[in-house]
């Protein structure tokens, strides 16, 4: 495939995770690919319990060891400094190579603002932890590199000595945010940044996401559940469900011109700006599965009006198809 | 940090006032008083007493006057570290318990760090392998420990000690030593003596850390900011240092004031089997025989050391979380 | 394949027919809710709690001791004061279980002397005589469960002695007084707890639902009876209790010194749940609709904690069978003629006794296994009545 030719950051390929619960196993991705350009933005949606969590901590190895396993599939990942990428699944998560990359190259901001950073050391001590976790410098560098840092995502250079408990929810996700482009990664992995904040303040971390990453020239693997804040953000979207990346494609595409039924039911669920029909929001029969019952073929066919009309089996698993150049979609109408 | 120190000790104050109260009215309640328990045990030995001496008894000890007017006469010497008289020791109370308090105290301590020194890494282990044999092996130990009563375990290590082991398992000294004065032979012969109370006072203490010790990490460690600490590439052995146990000692911090009456309701009922020199014994026997004053002091010094051990709990929390520190 | 415009299309069109008629969305919610309702709460909670092997181990052994204590008379071979002194301190017997080559459980005869040096009485096992042991024999007459008045026991001699846990120093069989002496120590327990929970599920509730002052009262109250360590407040209120009160009277009210101090723990951990739940959108809609506080209390508060009440009696009952048997043991606690594990303990206490005859401290056995067993259950019904741990 020509795709292969890119030189992408990031590339995973059918990447499959476990879960070994005392209830049994949960299949919590089954079959995952992607792909994220040097400083282009990949958003990835879905509903809760879809998977997009699972891929982004699988990314730095953070998931559980003995509760998670990588059954199978790549994650190719390019060093800064070597031309061979090389597959995080098949590092120790336990390595110093996974740790230099963590945070240096690759790092994380979370969903809760208000547990993401430890109540008991100041901002100051958490983000020169980083800082001199990797690079050779001094505490007085550090601190400065620091305070830096935080003038860059528009906290006052005091935040420095703070302690958490003592900032706003906004004000601790920028602080999150210093700490994790203190060493400058080339990718940032962003799990649901701004679900936790009000509206406004959901603005302001974006915008300022998008104005880094243009300073810092790193890619963002953005994760939400969020369309709006896809829209706003991401050069590429991938859309999940129940552990499979169902559509994807640039984000004209994908949100212009919605191929799979899901896509279809999550864009027709929102509500649109000066829509003066008055009608009802649809929203997408059913649930998502227990997480525990394998669906067997299609994943989404309980839930799909199509397959309620009869206009498929939904009895195996379609392959990917790509009707259109880059814009990809799981589903058997497209054959 | 010194105003919430002062805040907190001046708080004492009116807890102490009716915590000594209370003592008060509970050392009263037996029917009759010291004379009258003396009264009996003269009857016993076939003698008796005439109603002149019972009552120069009776105004000898202030035993006439109203409640109120004891209650004060008790405790107005407090202050100035007079704590009554024993009747039946015809002793200050202070000279009957002052090496027994030591005693006491030392057992309880020894007891506290045991129980520290053994329950958090057994918690940190269980915490980071759960599931695991070990785990498994340590929850089992643990539930062990919380269910074997403490004069279980001292009737067992008398008999286990002295009938198998062939090792004296009571009292603090070989009896040879009892006497001599202090020396390094004295000390070893202590030390050999002493181990075997402090772990059976440690045991259910330490059973219950190890519990606690256990959920509050795992708790901890799924928490955002363990996640955050492992996102930024600090090594897994520092992850679970600095950042999980450093936060899940708070809750054993917390019950140390919980841990502390244990300790000294087990030093009552080992010093009594093990025949150590604990302020056990003799409460029990001041109980008994309604030496209302030993009684009282020492049950309203074991109050106190109940509510000093809250107090330090919430200085060392303060000192170690800055949440608590600056609200 | 060119057409997946039109495809999509389709697709959309299906949606856009769907029925969003009211009853229609509220069909399909209903649906989603009954699958979860369908198992009730004490379903899941026996499901889960059946999942957990100890404890149901722990279960099954308290089971077994509550049945035991209740059919106490006759699963003991002796009653409480039958004195055999000819067979004082006897050490614990052996079952053999095969003689002359079929089943037939019988313990060896007893030769008694003197030990020459320590004048101690010695028994010898003489195995040429061997005394069967019998079932459903007749012994000394009692009534079962203070009713049907029999002289059965479960099992017996006809001659010599069976003693499988030795006697005392007064020739009574420990086996009969451990199980005589259980109907005090458990029940110590389920009467302390049942106590303490109706004074720590009123005030707590109480302190919990309704706040302010109430609340305040009932915190302070706790305060001052935990600023003192139980075992010796316990030691100092036995100790006031008349020597000539009856022992019936005196076991009441130890029950009930026992639940004067156990109640803080107990109202401490409802009043927590109660502040929980009191936040729960169905008592704000209940108050919403107009629903007197009490009405809120006995229809949705208690019902709500009811399961967190047996977890925490449950938990609760190994410190009072705890508290009893160390008074007891200190002499503070039950007073004979009434025994219980404490009480026969009490004799353990002289040193040289203990030393001559270990066995005498089995009854603080019995204490450990009953407070483990409780522990066991009480940890598996606390997991099972968690809903949201798996």
């Amino acid at each position: 495939m020509k795709n292969e030719e890119k030189n992408y950051l990031l590339t995973i390929k059918d990447l499959v995770v476990h879960f070994h619960t005392l209830e049994g196993i949960v299949r919590a991705l089954e079959g995952v690919s992607l792909h994220l350009e040097q400083g282009k933005t990949l958003g990835l949606v879905g509903e809760s319990g879809c998977g997009k969590s699972v891929t982004a901590h699988s990314i730095l190895r953070l998931l559980p060891p003995k509760l998670c396993k990588i059954k199978g599939g790549e994650i190719l990942f390019r060093q800064r400094d070597s031309a061979e990428p090389i597959d995080l699944a098949k590092v120790d998560p336990q390595s110093d190579l996974i740790r230099s990359i963590r945070g240096h190259e690759i790092a994380m901001i979370f969903q809760e603002p208000m547990t993401s950073l430890a109540p008991i050391y100041t901002v100051g001590d958490q983000i020169m932890e980083a800082i001199m976790l990797h690079r050779q410098v001094s505490p007085e560098q550090a601190r400065e590199s620091a305070m830096e840092m935080l003038k860059a995502v528009a906290l006052a250079e005091n935040v420095v000595d703070e302690y958490p408990y003592r900032l706003s929810g906004g004000q601790r996700q920028r602080a999150m945010t210093a700490m994790a482009l203190s060493c400058n990664p080339s990718l940032l992995i962003a799990d649901e940044p701004t679900t936790a904040l009000d509206v406004t303040i959901q603005a302001q971390i974006l915008e300022l996401l998008m104005s880094l990453q243009k300073e810092f020239n790193m890619a963002i693997l953005m994760i939400t559940h969020n369309l709006g804040v896809i829209a706003e953000m991401a050069d590429e979207v991938a859309v999940m469900y129940l552990g499979r990346v169902v559509e994807s494609g640039a984000i004209e595409q994908v949100l212009g011109n919605p191929l799979h039924p899901y896509t279809i039911g999550l864009l027709k669920s929102l509500p649109k700006m000066g829509d003066q029909t008055n009608r009802r929001l649809a929203p997408i029969p059913g649930s998502v599965p227990d997480p525990l019952a394998k669906v067997e073929g299609c994943p989404f066919h309980l839930r799909c009006p199509v397959y309620k009309q009869k206009g498929c089996d939904g009895k195996e698993l379609p392959s990917v198809v790509e009707p259109e150049p880059g814009h990809l979609v799981r589903c058997v109408l497209y054959y | 940090m010194l105003p919430y120190i002062v805040k907190r000790v001046l708080g004492m104050i009116p807890s102490l006032i009716i915590i000594s109260f209370i003592t008060f009215f509970v050392i009263q309640l037996p029917p009759g008083d010291f004379v009258t328990s003396v009264q009996s045990q003269v009857a016993s030995s076939g003698g008796g007493m005439d109603a002149t001496t019972v009552e120069a008894l009776r105004v000898r000890y202030g035993l006439d006057q109203p409640q109120v007017v004891q209650y004060w006469r008790w405790i107005k010497g407090f202050p100035t570290g007079d704590f009554g008289y024993s009747l039946e020791w015809s002793a200050p109370v202070w000279d009957v318990i002052a090496t027994r308090m030591g005693w006491t105290l030392l057992l309880s301590g020894l007891a506290l760090v045991f129980m520290w020194v053994v329950s958090i890494p057994i918690g940190v282990y269980s915490a980071t392998h759960q599931y695991s044999i070990g785990d498994n092996i340590f929850s089992f130990l643990g539930f062990l420990g919380l269910s074997i009563p403490d004069f279980l375990l001292s009737l067992i290590w008398l008999v286990v000690g002295t009938l198998v082991l062939g090792i004296p398992a009571y009292g603090l000294f070989s009896p040879e030593m009892a006497d001599a004065p202090w020396s390094l032979a004295k000390f070893l012969d202590l030390l050999k003596h002493l181990w075997a109370p402090v772990i059976i006072m440690g045991i259910i203490g330490t059973a219950e850390l190890i519990r606690i010790m256990r959920g509050s990490l795992l708790d901890v460690l799924n928490q955002q900011y363990v996640t955050t600490a492992r996102a930024k590439g600090l090594h897994e052995k520092k992850v679970i240092k600095k950042y999980a146990v450093r936060m899940a000692i708070n809750p054993l911090i917390s019950v140390l004031g919980m841990q502390i009456p244990k300790m000294i309701s087990s030093s009552i009922i080992v010093g009594l089997v093990l025949s150590i020199p604990t302020v056990g014994p003799i409460f029990l026997r001041s109980l008994i025989s309604q030496d209302m004053y030993l009684a009282g002091v020492i049950l309203l010094f074991m109050a106190v050391m109940l509510l000093v051990s809250n107090l330090l709990a919430d200085l060392v929390l303060a000192w170690i979380d800055p949440r608590i520190r600056y609200e | 394949m060119q057409d997946f415009k039109g495809t999509a299309q389709r697709i959309t069109d299906l949606y856009n027919q769907q029925d969003l008629s009211d009853e229609s969305i509220a069909q399909q919610m209903l649906q989603s809710e009954q699958t979860a309702e369908a198992t009730s709460q004490w379903r899941l909670m026996w499901r889960k709690f059946k999942r957990n092997r100890t404890a149901v181990i722990g279960g099954v052994v308290v089971l077994l001791f509550y049945l035991t204590a209740l059919f106490g008379d006759f699963v003991a071979p002796y009653s409480l004061e039958d004195r055999m002194t000819q067979y004082s301190y006897l050490p614990p017997q052996k079952i053999r279980f095969i003689a002359d080559g079929r089943f037939q459980p019988h313990v060896y005869g007893l030769k008694s002397g003197r030990d020459p040096l320590t004048l101690q009485r010695t028994y010898v096992p003489d195995p040429e005589h061997k005394i069967p042991i019998r079932f459903f024999v007749e012994g000394s007459p009692y009534k079962l469960m203070g009713l049907f008045p029999t002289n059965r026991h479960l099992f017996g001699v006809e001659e010599g002695i069976v003693s499988i846990l030795g006697t005392d120093g007064q020739g009574r069989d420990m086996f009969s007084r451990i199980i005589k002496g259980s109907q005090i120590s458990l029940t110590v327990g389920l009467v302390g707890v049942a106590l303490s929970l109706l004074i720590g599920a009123v005030l707590g509730v109480a302190s919990g639902y309704y706040g302010g002052w109430v609340d305040n009262l009932v915190q302070r109250g706790i305060e001052i009876v935990r600023s003192f360590p139980p075992i010796p407040l316990w030691m100092a209120l036995t100790a006031a209790l008349p020597q000539h009160w009856p022992p019936l009277l005196t076991y009441f009210v130890i029950t009930v010194i026992l639940s004067l101090i156990g109640w803080t723990w107990l109202a401490r951990q409802l009043r927590g749940k109660v502040l929980a739940i009191r936040e729960e959108d169905f008592i704000m809609a209940a108050r919403l609709a107009g629903a007197s506080d009490r009405w809120i209390i006995f229809r949705h508060l208690i019902p709500a904690t009811f399961s967190h009440i047996v977890v925490i009696s449950t938990l609760s009952m190994p410190s009072m069978i705890l508290a009893e048997s160390s008074l007891s043991f200190l002499g503070l606690g039950i007073r004979p003629p009434l025994t219980s594990w404490g009480v026969l303990l009490k004799q353990a206490q002289n040193t040289q006794v203990l030393l001559l005859y270990p066995w005498l401290m089995i009854p603080g056995f019995f204490v450990a296994i009953s407070i483990l067993a409780f522990n066991f259950m009480g940890d598996g019904l606390r997991d099972a009545a968690d809903p949201y741990t798996v």
